[in-house]
């Protein structure tokens, strides 16, 4: 059948309104990659971003550095106390740069609170960050590390990463990926028994289980 | 489900939709056969989750937080995806799910809400962007529209028409039978063009 020319004139201009603009694809890259790390987006990483990331950890290693000479300062000639301010500052800023999938020394035991303004520079292409967000990023970031070092055959990686995830986010939004890729971990080494201790109570028909079920079942069955 | 039937309607007439399942939306409709890194799926469909978004009707505030989710999401859940050639509807999938979610705890936060409109509930009368751009008068216009339409045609028809989706990933979204996914298209078509068409009369457009 024939649209109708003015109803598809319509459709096409509706389509290019809600279309993203190239500020907003700018912003979303720039948060992507303040999130889950400079090679997040690969290639397509623009050079705004690229130039922003680097500037960031560039201006971080600045500040540290001035904050070290600042405190060197302080000690030799006792200067202002205001001088010390910007180390404080930056030292806390400093110890939670990671790398894309490290997880961050100074999270919590637990699912985090929400997260401290400090614990990252402000980045202005960026907007606000969520903790909810930023939980969320950081679960994903440790369950890629999971899943990356068990392709690697890394299982000892893996499960180091998977406890961690287990220990921080108990109730993840990710808590079923960490489980399946737990099981996965625990049955390519023999741990079987363990490994579908993990799959129970899942559901069948997740893709990951199903996976992880024939990694169980292909460990059971070698002599 | 017949996915390889022909895209010809009830009335045995070759459907436009054709067409479209080869051409339409640039993003994606590659049919991979290997699920693509991140980066590349990130490229392909930024534009599609934004655009899905929108039409969603998430208020503009909250924009890029859901989409910055979504594909948070999409990053964690992308190794678990075992049929590539999937990935556009279950991107899909990953939108709706992480919209509802963000609608209903907007709701629970806000104490309720009305909303009309592409998806059932899926555009808000709270104010967005849209209707502060010059742009804003098409997509109420097409709001309008929509809401004369039955909720099954205009749930094709937007997933086609305005989404992008081939008929058979609708009918895969959806899970409904391919030729009932195109009778669906070809009768939200010709609810959209009346609606359009007695909207002109309205006004005496000629």
């Amino acid at each position: 059948m024939t649209f109708d020319p003015t109803a598809r004139d319509l459709i096409q201009r509706s389509r290019r309104a809600l279309r993203p603009s190239e500020a907003d694809r700018r912003r979303i890259d720039a948060a992507m990659v303040d999130r889950l790390g400079a090679d997040v987006l690969g290639a397509h990483t623009s050079a705004v971003q690229v130039s922003s990331a680097v500037a960031w950890k560039y201006g971080l290693t600045f500040t540290l550095c001035l904050g070290v000479l600042g405190s060197v300062a302080f000690f030799a000639f006792e200067s202002k106390p205001t001088d010390t301010v910007p180390l404080a500052a930056a030292t806390t800023q400093v110890a939670p740069v990671p790398e894309p999938a490290a997880p961050e020394p100074a999270a919590p035991e637990t699912e985090p609170a929400p997260q401290s303004p400090t614990l990252k520079p402000a980045n202005e292409a960026a907007p606000p960050a969520s903790p909810r967000r930023d939980m969320l990023a950081r679960e994903v970031a440790l369950l890629s590390a999971a899943t990356s070092a068990l392709r690697a055959g890394d299982v000892t990686a893996a499960l180091r990463s998977l406890e961690e995830h287990r220990r921080k986010y108990p109730n993840g939004v990710l808590r079923e990926e960490r489980r399946t890729a737990l099981a996965q971990a625990l049955c390519s080494i023999g741990r079987v028994s363990e490994g579908r201790a993990e799959l129970k109570g899942l559901p069948s028909s997740s893709p990951t289980a199903t996976r992880a079920a024939q990694v169980c079942q292909a460990a059971a069955t070698q002599p | 489900m017949n996915a390889t039937a022909s895209p010809v309607g009830d009335d045995g007439t070759q459907l436009e939709s054709d067409r479209q399942d080869t051409s339409a939306c640039s993003s994606g409709r590659g049919a991979p056969l290997t699920v693509p890194p991140f980066a590349e799926v990130y490229r392909q469909y930024f534009d599609f989750v934004w655009s899905l978004v929108r039409r969603f009707g998430v208020e503009p505030e909250a924009m890029d937080d859901v989409v910055q989710e979504i594909f948070f999401v999409i990053h964690a859940k992308l190794g678990t995806l075992e049929n590539p050639q999937a990935l556009r509807s279950w991107i899909y999938g990953v939108v709706r799910r992480s919209v509802s979610t963000h609608r209903r705890g907007r709701r629970t936060r806000m104490g309720g809400g009305v909303a009309v409109g592409l998806e059932g509930d899926l555009i808000s009368e709270v104010p967005t962007p849209l209707e502060q751009t010059e742009t804003n008068a098409d997509l109420k216009l097409l709001g309008l529209l929509l809401a004369e339409l039955d909720e099954s045609k205009r749930e094709v028809f937007a997933m086609v028409e305005l989404d992008e989706l081939s008929v058979p990933e609708v009918a895969q979204v959806l899970g409904i039978p391919l030729n009932t996914a195109y009778s669906r298209l070809r009768a939200g078509r010709q609810a959209f063009a009346s609606a359009l068409a007695r909207h002109r009369a309205r006004i005496g457009e000629r």
